[in-house]
């Protein structure tokens, strides 16, 4: 009976977290746009946004609408047109990513790309995207964008690069590094497509077992951790894995629901304690409170409006 | 002669400078100071078959089998795995030390056999890099596939940048040694960029980078003999003062996750590549124009 009513209580509260993280993302819409920062090795702040269309075309995908998500979609390709595209691409080659995931927004929402994307074509065709040595699962990010617009046939980059991943090196569950997790949470959001394909479809039955059980451990971990930034991805590549919640990974599973969901400050997404008091005070900025909030927003919309997702 | 007389002054004033940092390292070892030490023993590396370096070789070599011994690489190496590379490069330096017994390497061994070393997330020609050295220290465990990049796309197809910045001298050192250790394995090597960085180096007067690249270019890539001769005039037109080691390159001390490079270290590694490529970049030029600018 007590687990029911909690059940009960964790899907209301989860409902209502959906509408607020993405309320916190609508009132701070215009922190989006891209700033130019110009002692910085790469002039134009991109990233937040890029981010945004990620999360935006992801929500789509899954079959998530509504005035939140129409009016930040409408923010993003406002910001996004404005932009010269061209201009980064030509300065530096890691731009590619953030341009193919542009294109793949744009044609979420039925738009062109905003840039001509015969230069991106010849771009890619040159060559010059891969002059880079670029961190594996960074790979996997650039194939993946680029099966999603340029090709499909870039799809069976995916797995290569996930081979050269810390986790792909049978990286020991020890000594798993901050950056050695965020390479695997966003491997399996490639892998799997962000939750649309199993695993299984580009990996081995034995991978697939080995990358749900270091999911688990890795998470059951970081619930000892002060980052729910990390837990919030790691709890998303869960649904994505089609991790089974039941016995012992049903309490790490809830827990870090917890976790997050205790991590929610006026509808930003902490990513430490320290930065909950900051936000509660009013003194966190945008730049340390976006990213974990776009998280989190992923994962309590995902689970309160997605039935094969849905908490308990 | 002259010329060798510079030559030699240079090859003592970094190996002076590399004492003080090997000293310094060896007082308070940080994973910042293995950086610099790090940049050092790339250039030594690479110019080890250059004679009039070879104190500075075995200085280093002598202080790597101390680490080793000690455990201050692997503690480093387990505080930041960041450090990996350039701890494996002196691991194989360390095989030279007088005093060198297998034995030393003996923890490194089993740390990446337990797989508590080696396997976190690196680009992946410093994955190979890494491995490569290993392998040649007799640690032949299984670092995980690695891949199989073209390297002369990874390196020339940089040219169509916009900009350069320390990550390119660093690939083109990385590249350099990884054709060092295993060209009989590489079909596809490097020749564009390496030279358009060294004209750039030389367009922009980065006296940092001009001896490096164009020792480099000279020992791994290619240098023709127009691009040959402006490097060698820039060269002896840009000589430290006696005693002196040439100005870090402009915009040092990047500091990232990936990279902690302080300016000493770089500073050396340019001085001593200007003795390499005095060396090796024409014989009777050196002679020639070196009797002339410290006539």
């Amino acid at each position: 009976m007590n687990q029911s009513l909690q059940a009960f209580v964790d899907r209301k509260l989860v409902a209502r977290l959906s509408r607020r993280t993405l309320e916190w993302l609508c009132e701070h819409e215009r922190e989006f746009a891209i700033s130019r920062v110009p002692e910085d090795a790469v002039p134009w702040q991109v990233k937040p946004l890029a981010e945004l269309m990620f999360l935006l075309t992801a929500l789509q995908r899954h079959g998530l609408g509504g005035g939140a998500l129409r009016r930040l979609s409408d923010t993003a390709l406002a910001e996004a047109g404005k932009f010269d595209w061209h201009e980064l691409a030509a300065y530096d080659p890691s731009a590619a990513t953030g341009m193919a995931l542009t294109a793949d927004f744009f044609r979420s929402q039925q738009r062109p790309a905003p840039f001509d994307e015969r230069f991106f074509a010849f771009l890619n065709r040159l060559g010059y995207f891969e002059g880079m040595d670029r961190l594996p699962f960074r790979d996997m990010d650039l194939a993946y964008n680029l099966s999603r617009v340029v090709s499909p046939e870039f799809e069976k980059d995916i797995p290569i690069w996930f081979r050269s991943t810390a986790f792909g090196r049978r990286q020991h569950i020890v000594r798993y590094t901050i950056d050695d997790v965020y390479s695997l949470t966003h491997a399996v959001f490639y892998l799997t497509d962000l939750g649309l394909r199993s695993p299984e479809t580009l990996l081995d039955i034995g991978a697939a077992a080995r990358l749900r059980g270091e999911l688990t451990t890795l998470t059951a971990a970081f619930l000892r951790a002060d980052n729910t930034d990390v837990l919030g991805e790691l709890l998303l590549c869960w649904l994505f894995c089609g991790v089974e919640r039941a016995g012992l990974n049903r309490v790490i599973f809830r827990h870090g629901m917890r976790q997050m969901m205790a991590a929610v400050v006026e509808g930003a997404v902490a990513p430490t304690a320290k930065l909950f008091h900051r936000a509660r005070e009013g003194s966190a900025s945008f730049h340390q409170l976006y990213h974990t909030t776009l998280v989190g927003a992923f994962l309590f919309n995902l689970l309160s409006q997605t039935d094969s997702y849905a908490i308990n | 002669m002259q010329s060798t007389e510079l030559i030699s002054q240079l090859f003592s004033t970094c190996f002076a400078e590399s004492l003080r940092l090997l000293e310094g390292f060896e007082a308070a070892p940080t994973s910042a100071s293995l950086f610099d030490v790090g940049a050092v023993a790339e250039m030594v590396v690479l110019g080890e078959a250059i004679p009039g370096s070879e104190l500075l070789q075995q200085a280093i070599c002598d202080a790597a089998a101390r680490w080793l011994r000690s455990g201050i690489l692997e503690d480093l190496c387990m505080l930041r795995m960041e450090v990996l590379s350039h701890a494996a490069l002196l691991a194989y330096l360390a095989r030279r030390a007088t005093d060198y017994s297998a034995a030393d390497i003996a923890v490194i061994k089993r740390l990446c056999t337990g797989r508590l070393l080696g396997r976190s997330e690196m680009p992946v020609l410093t994955q190979q890099l890494t491995a490569a050295y290993f392998a040649r220290c007799g640690i032949d465990s299984d670092f995980g596939d690695m891949g199989s990049r073209d390297l002369a796309r990874i390196i020339d197809k940089r040219i169509l940048r916009a900009r350069s910045d320390e990550y390119d001298v660093m690939a083109v050192l990385l590249c350099a040694q990884l054709l060092q250790l295993e060209g009989h394995l590489i079909c596809s090597r490097p020749t564009r960029y390496p030279r358009a960085l060294l004209v750039q180096a030389i367009r922009t007067d980065n006296s940092n980078w001009v001896p490096v690249l164009a020792y480099a270019c000279a020992h791994s890539f290619s240098l023709d003999e127009p691009l040959r001769g402006a490097a060698l005039k820039y060269l002896l037109r840009n000589l430290p003062q006696p005693g002196e080691l040439l100005p870090p390159p402009a915009g040092a001390g990047i500091d990232s996750e990936y990279i902690v490079q302080a300016g000493r270290g770089l500073r050396i590694r340019s001085t001593l590549a200007l003795a390499f490529a005095l060396c090796t970049l024409g014989d009777t030029y050196v002679e020639a124009r070196a009797s002339v600018a410290i006539g």
